[in-house]
């Protein structure tokens, strides 16, 4: 199992918490993983600005550019993502609810709380459901981290207070425990 | 036939300054009269209450040359005369309980069950039912109080006392300032209700109250 | 989900996935609380009113993502109703263990009251003896607050206030819940 990605966006459709995983493809650097291209799809493994493939000379350009491709693409998957849902409540009525789509390259995974908290994961095309995964994100690591931490706003203008340590381990170890296995 | 029994005649709770926080008088049978009538008057009440204050002194001081502990039940305090008695509680924080104990102060009538709650003058209200059969007993079996007989009377007090502070509207600091003189009387009806349960419903032999 | 339904889920998760924690330290926490802002707006009742009721929705905002989680939401209700059974069952079960009562529904199903036959936020309180608290404050109207809160994450607009309360030597503790308006799905914003 190889995850991509993951996005959190919240109920004013904000993206306030992307991660991935791997490096992104790039004609300098082969990767090893079948990763997406981002001209195919929504843009799946989004830029990472560190890195360490990249040219140092290329790095100081290459980290705004990397940092605007990265919330042009959470806009772009949280675009999809709400088309679709909206769709598929159209077609199969309220309570319906859309779990992933796949490309020839990636999968998309989508799991929305009552509270239309929207989580967004990007793996490769043979994973299974992660709709538990990311059940057990949101009640194991979202509400004991970042909800209950009273020093995070409840709203998270730009991310803030949802990049907190205990948040960033927890997902780590959980994620790198999923793949493990 | 009629038998007098003891009953309360007063209940006092005096604060850590030694200033009174509560007191409450009870009316005792009066045989002349027949009817229930306090057996002092409130200022001879008062007086006796402050002349209880020694006692408490001495024993605290007493308990911790011995250092067996500087509260608890403090028993017989005085008796007053062969009518009246108080009987005294000091907890950890200072706060003293005194129940004045008449000793003729409740009539029971031998024939019958006895209602002891039930008759009488001066709001003696719902008594005496469910201890009834224990009172007679004691009452018969012995003059004056039994070792502990207060206890029951001393816990009831001491949870009134806590469910008081628990109201977060009660300001302790308010009754008994740490500037070590004075404080504000207790108005809290809650609290005056129950001590009025109390004084009512205890009799000799009581294990609830 | 039916009202026998939403009861025993409630007992269900009060009995397995609650963390208990002691009463009384609660109850004094609430109550110094609510004291310390009396004294510091001088006993403006109105006032601590709204500053409860505030506190309260800044709890809700939070305290529906712990419930969601808890209660393994996976849909929302598919009416009022079904939501005034899981506040009563399941919601306040699961936080406060006690279950209002849900009464006095209007006709048109927006509106409805909670009577609380025990409130331990309130256990031994006394208002005090000022002769405005009696007819101004609303003791626990953090909870209000809290419902608010906790609604509007689901897309709830609601009104909550008390109608009266054993404190204030009322019958009963009723809290009126008025659905306003389902808030609409948020779009994302425009590219330009």
């Amino acid at each position: 199992m190889v995850i991509y990605s993951f996005y959190i966006f919240d109920r004013h459709t904000e993206c306030i918490y992307s991660k991935t995983w791997l490096p992104p493809p790039s004609a300098a650097t082969t990767s090893q993983h079948d990763i997406p291209t981002n001209n195919s799809t929504s843009g799946a493994g989004s830029a990472n600005s560190t890195d360490p493939h990249h040219n140092p000379m290329r790095s100081a350009r290459s980290a705004v550019s990397a940092a605007n491709k990265a919330s042009d693409d959470a806009k772009l998957i949280f675009g999809t993502v709400f088309s679709l849902r909206n769709m598929v409540r159209k077609l199969g009525g309220e309570d319906d609810a859309f779990i992933s789509y796949r490309t020839a390259q990636y999968k998309l995974h989508y799991y929305e709380t009552a509270s239309n908290l929207r989580f967004v994961m990007l793996t490769d095309t043979g994973t299974l459901s992660m709709r538990n995964v990311m059940h057990q994100i949101y009640i194991n690591l979202w509400c004991e981290y970042v909800v209950k931490n009273p020093l995070s706003p409840v709203e998270h203008k730009g991310g803030a207070g949802v990049r907190n340590e205990l948040f960033e381990l927890g997902l780590n170890q959980f994620i790198t425990g999923l793949i493990a296995r | 036939m009629a038998t007098l029994i003891p009953s309360i005649a007063c209940l006092g709770v005096i604060g850590r300054n030694n200033n009174p926080l509560h007191i409450q008088i009870f009316p005792s049978y009066d045989p002349a009269t027949n009817t229930y009538i306090p057996a002092r008057t409130s200022l001879q009440f008062h007086l006796l209450l402050s002349s209880t204050l020694d006692v408490f002194d001495l024993r605290a001081r007493r308990n911790a040359a011995a250092g067996v502990g500087l509260s608890g039940d403090f028993g017989l305090l005085h008796a007053v005369d062969d009518r009246l008695a108080a009987y005294g509680f000091e907890t950890n924080t200072g706060t003293k309980f005194v129940a004045v104990v008449d000793m003729r102060g409740r009539r029971v009538d031998g024939g019958r069950a006895p209602g002891a709650g039930g008759i009488g003058v001066g709001g003696v209200g719902t008594g005496g039912g469910a201890g009834g059969g224990q009172v007679a007993a004691a009452a018969a079996s012995s003059v004056g109080l039994r070792e502990g007989e207060m206890k029951v009377v001393f816990k009831a007090m001491q949870t009134a006392y806590i469910k008081l502070l628990q109201n977060p509207f009660f300001d302790p600091d308010e009754h008994s300032p740490l500037t070590g003189s004075g404080g504000k009387k207790i108005t809290s009806k809650k609290f005056a209700a129950d001590m009025r349960r109390i004084g009512e419903n205890w009799g000799p032999g009581m294990t609830v109250l | 989900m039916s009202a026998s339904k939403a009861s025993r889920l409630g007992e269900e998760i009060w009995k397995t996935r609650i963390e208990k924690v002691n009463a009384e330290l609660v109850v004094l926490t609430y109550g110094t609380i609510v004291a310390q802002i009396c004294k510091d707006f001088e006993n403006d009742y109105t006032e601590v009113n709204k500053q409860l009721d505030k506190m309260g929705y800044n709890i809700g905002l939070r305290l529906i993502e712990d419930y969601l989680a808890k209660s393994n939401t996976m849909r929302r209700c598919s009416n009022f109703r079904e939501t005034a059974e899981m506040i009563a069952k399941v919601g306040f079960k699961i936080f406060l263990n006690v279950t209002p009562t849900i009464t006095n529904w209007t006709s048109d199903n927006k509106q409805f009251s909670l009577v609380f036959d025990e409130n331990p936020l309130a256990d031994f309180v006394e208002l005090p003896d000022d002769g405005r608290a009696q007819d101004e404050l609303w003791f626990s109207n953090i909870l209000c607050g809290v419902l608010r809160g906790a609604l509007e994450m689901v897309q709830m607009q609601v009104e909550t206030h008390f109608i009266s309360d054993v404190l204030r030597g009322n019958d009963t503790t009723e809290m009126r819940v008025t659905l306003v308006r389902y808030i609409d799905d948020e779009l994302p914003p425009e590219d330009d």
